[in-house]
């Protein structure tokens, strides 16, 4: 009889079923977390109705673990290599291996319709299983910078997976044996809306692109890689449901000033990012440049001038992907003309003398233009080569929506007009309070201790930084690190901090779930680094290696030395077993 | 080829030295080599060339050195050289030998070693890049690590590049793609050996 009660006291007198639809509206997984906390029976109900889970590091917890706790995920995105991996910073072989993930699914999974990975090795064999298993009821998958796989698994998800809506490849390393995927997915399927291979160096043909069109008649998303956009004529006309397309490129042959006359773009065609477009081509958007709600023009040959000459030609722009050619001038242009602008992403430029725009540096002054102009900004990342702590201030007075900001100061320049930038961070802060994701890369001397302490002081919401190259010494690390009550995830490069500080700041940062650090104090052993050891704390070194293709030196060795990483996170799952040698597992020990 | 050659660049100036580079014929002269080798690290060498490494081209006689001081620069200790035992004036290796080049600072030495001795020259050789350049590194760590460049905006500027330097207006289209095709699929190590 008490227990009776005390059940029905406890779910407020609903019923298990009522409960589990109105879990069912709860999607945020901070929400979700604090439901399942509430008592036990909570705790089943979110876990038996929870639809989606995002694994940020893959080794965090183990396909069991997943499987006990949420055994009805419809979707699952598991995260492997650490961020630096996109730019050459990880081991190849640092690991992230999907083959357990899909061990699991394909045995016990058996609601899943949507999969992503990324940045994880996924072997053809692992495909195999996959779509052996889930293949008949696969919605989505994602394979987002992955490696390890050849167009042989691509193969078996278009035989396989006919209701395939999303097939998503950016940027992965895939092994060609041949275009034969392309086809089959044509052939097979007739639900495709998003097809994706941006970035990567399959090779098509445009004939099957355009059967795809012909068969798949919802497909509205079409990113792929190098194809001459002259090739492309046909499938154009007859995707007309299209509404982005992404890669293509321009071949400019001397003579043939008319090849791409021809080419039609699909009529609802509003996201757009082509390779290679000149200012001879850049005209063939302006028919409909005035629908562009996305522009991506980071992988184009046009000056600043050209940048001006198009931006100003769409003013319903939200989305804007450039590199710093685009200079202070096209800032001024962006902030006059796009005043739907919500994310503005601003690449850094290639170094070499005669290959970028001389106009090309973004500074202070296209910052606080843009700030003032582009109210709406919820996403800003930029490379500049020159501020002042007066744009930052901008930035906090007009950019009430920024969510994310990234700045990085190129190394370019000797001097810079204003440094150290402590004032401006803090107004910066102060200002924009929906912040959540934050970078700030500078250079010695950019930010003081007491600077850095500001941004621990005033990220009272963000929960993930890169901080490059700032503070002064362990004071400033230890300032930041008393702040920052909600940062899950840090990473720290070119700092001036000693492995004791590092420690030290771990355990006084109360969110922490995953830290990395390249280019620190490092001593000869290590052994300061385990002052943070702790349980269910991982923490793994990677000593200073070669690295293929890190470009800051004109690197005459074929490699240059990398400095010592740190990577440390929390996991139910105790140590890896499948550390390569590049990686050392410090804590917990074997 | 028959003979196996290893080639060790130590500071990459073959670029820069190609035009400085002399042509250095095969076992030339004794007096050639030793001078080569003498303008090598000479402790490096020796820890390298010590008695019981088993290489029969190779002993540090005292008497050897002396006879060779002339041709010793700088370094005071002397060198092990080619014992007069081993000259030859053919250019024939002994059995089980190969030829080991080195370009070193715009000189080029050949030396006939056994595959083993000459896999722990080339892996010293490392071992000193790399820790010299480890201690510059953590020197310079204050804050002066370069920036990391994306994977996806170097591959472009790779092919930009590509594309600017292809060959002369009159090449066939194809062939520029094709060249294009064939250097976006090279690993960047290579690429940026060009």
């Amino acid at each position: 009889m008490e227990q009776w009660r005390m059940n029905r006291v406890m779910s407020f007198g609903i019923s298990d079923v009522a409960l589990e639809c109105v879990m069912g509206y709860i999607d945020d997984p901070r929400d979700r977390e604090a439901v399942s906390l509430v008592c036990k029976k909570w705790y089943h109900i979110d876990a038996i109705s929870r639809k989606h889970i995002t694994i940020a590091i893959c080794y965090s917890t183990s396909p069991g673990r997943l499987r006990r706790r949420f055994p009805r995920l419809e979707s699952l995105k598991i995260k492997g290599k650490p961020r630096a991996a996109m730019f050459n910073l990880t081991p190849e072989d640092w690991g992230g291996y999907a083959g357990p993930w899909v061990g699991e699914i394909a045995d016990t999974f058996n609601c899943l319709k949507a999969l992503h990975f990324r940045r994880m090795i996924v072997k053809d064999a692992d495909i195999g299983v996959l779509v052996k298993a889930r293949g008949h009821m696969l919605q989505a998958l994602k394979l987002d910078k992955c490696s390890g796989f050849s167009t042989d698994g691509l193969l078996l998800v278009a035989r396989s997976c006919r209701c395939l809506r999303t097939l998503f490849l950016e940027e992965s390393s895939v092994t060609e044996n041949d275009g034969e995927w392309l086809h089959e997915l044509a052939v097979n399927n007739s639900v495709l809306e998003t097809l994706n291979f941006y970035m990567t160096e399959l090779r098509i043909s445009p004939q099957d692109l355009e059967l795809l069109a012909r068969n798949c008649r919802s497909l509205i998303s079409l990113k792929i890689s190098d194809c001459d956009v002259s090739d492309l004529v046909g499938f154009f006309r007859t995707a007309t449901a299209l509404e982005e397309f992404g890669g293509g490129s321009f071949n400019d042959q001397a003579g043939e000033i008319n090849r791409y006359e021809r080419v039609r773009f699909p009529p609802r065609l509003c996201c757009l990012g082509l390779l290679y477009m000149g200012m001879n081509e850049m005209h063939i958007i302006f028919p409909f440049a005035a629908s562009l709600k996305k522009l991506d023009l980071q992988y184009t040959f046009l000056s600043t001038e050209d940048h001006c000459q198009l931006i100003q030609r769409c003013p319903n722009l939200e989305i804007l992907e450039v590199r710093n050619v685009i200079g202070d001038r096209g800032l001024e242009v962006v902030a006059q003309t796009c005043k739907k602008l919500r994310r503005l992403r601003i690449e850094r430029g290639d170094d070499e003398q005669g290959l970028e725009d001389e106009h090309g540096r973004v500074s202070q002054i296209g910052l606080s233009t843009l700030a003032q102009g582009c109210l709406e900004l919820e996403y800003l990342a930029v490379y500049v080569s020159d501020i002042t702590n007066a744009a930052l201030e901008s930035i906090g007075t007009f950019s009430k929506n920024l969510s994310d900001f990234r700045l990085v100061l190129l190394d370019r320049e000797e001097r810079i007009t204003e440094l150290p930038l402590d004032n401006g961070v803090r107004a910066l802060l102060r200002g924009c309070t929906k912040i959540r994701r934050f970078g700030f890369y500078l250079r010695p001397g950019g930010l003081s201790d007491m600077g850095l302490g500001y941004i621990g002081q005033n990220s009272s919401n963000i929960r993930y930084m890169l901080l490059g190259n700032v503070g002064e010494s362990d004071l400033g690390l230890l300032q930041f690190s008393r702040g920052c009550p909600n940062l899950q995830k840090l990473e720290l490069r070119s700092c001036c901090f000693s492995e004791r500080a590092l420690a030290l700041a771990v355990l006084q940062l109360p969110s922490l779930r995953y830290l990395w650090v390249h280019g620190y104090k490092a001593s000869p052993t290590g052994s300061d680094l385990m002052d943070m050891a702790r349980p269910f704390w991982n923490i793994e070194f990677i000593p200073p290696r070669q690295c293929i293709a890190s470009h800051e030196f004109e690197d005459r060795r074929g490699g240059v030395e990398s400095p010592a990483q740190i990577l440390a996170y929390y996991s139910l799952s105790g140590r890896r077993t499948d550390y390569p040698e590049s990686v050392i597992p410090l804590y917990p020990p074997a | 080829m028959s003979r196996a050659t290893v080639e060790l660049d130590f500071f990459g100036l073959e670029k820069e030295n190609a035009a400085r580079f002399r042509a250095v014929e095969p076992r030339s002269s004794i007096r050639g080599i030793q001078g080569e080798i003498s303008r090598i690290n000479p402790h490096l060498l020796r820890s390298l060339l010590a008695p019981g490494g088993g290489s029969a081209a190779f002993h540090p006689a005292a008497s050897a050195g002396e006879s060779c001081r002339p041709f010793l620069s700088p370094p005071p200790s002397p060198l092990p050289v080619l014992s007069p035992a081993s000259s030859r004036t053919s250019n024939e290796s002994l059995p089980g030998t190969a030829p080991l080049t080195i370009f070193y600072k715009g000189t080029v030495t050949v030396i006939d070693v056994p595959p083993e001795k000459a896999e722990i020259i080339i892996k010293f050789a490392e071992d000193a890049n790399r820790i010299g350049l480890e201690e510059g590194l953590l020197e310079k760590f204050n804050g002066d690590l370069p920036m990391a460049r994306k994977k996806s905006l170097q591959r472009f500027f790779e092919k930009r590049k590509e594309r600017l330097t292809a060959l002369g207006p009159y090449e066939e289209v194809e062939v520029r793609k094709e060249k294009a095709r064939k250097v976006a699929t090279m690993d960047v190590v290579t690429v940026s050996n060009f």
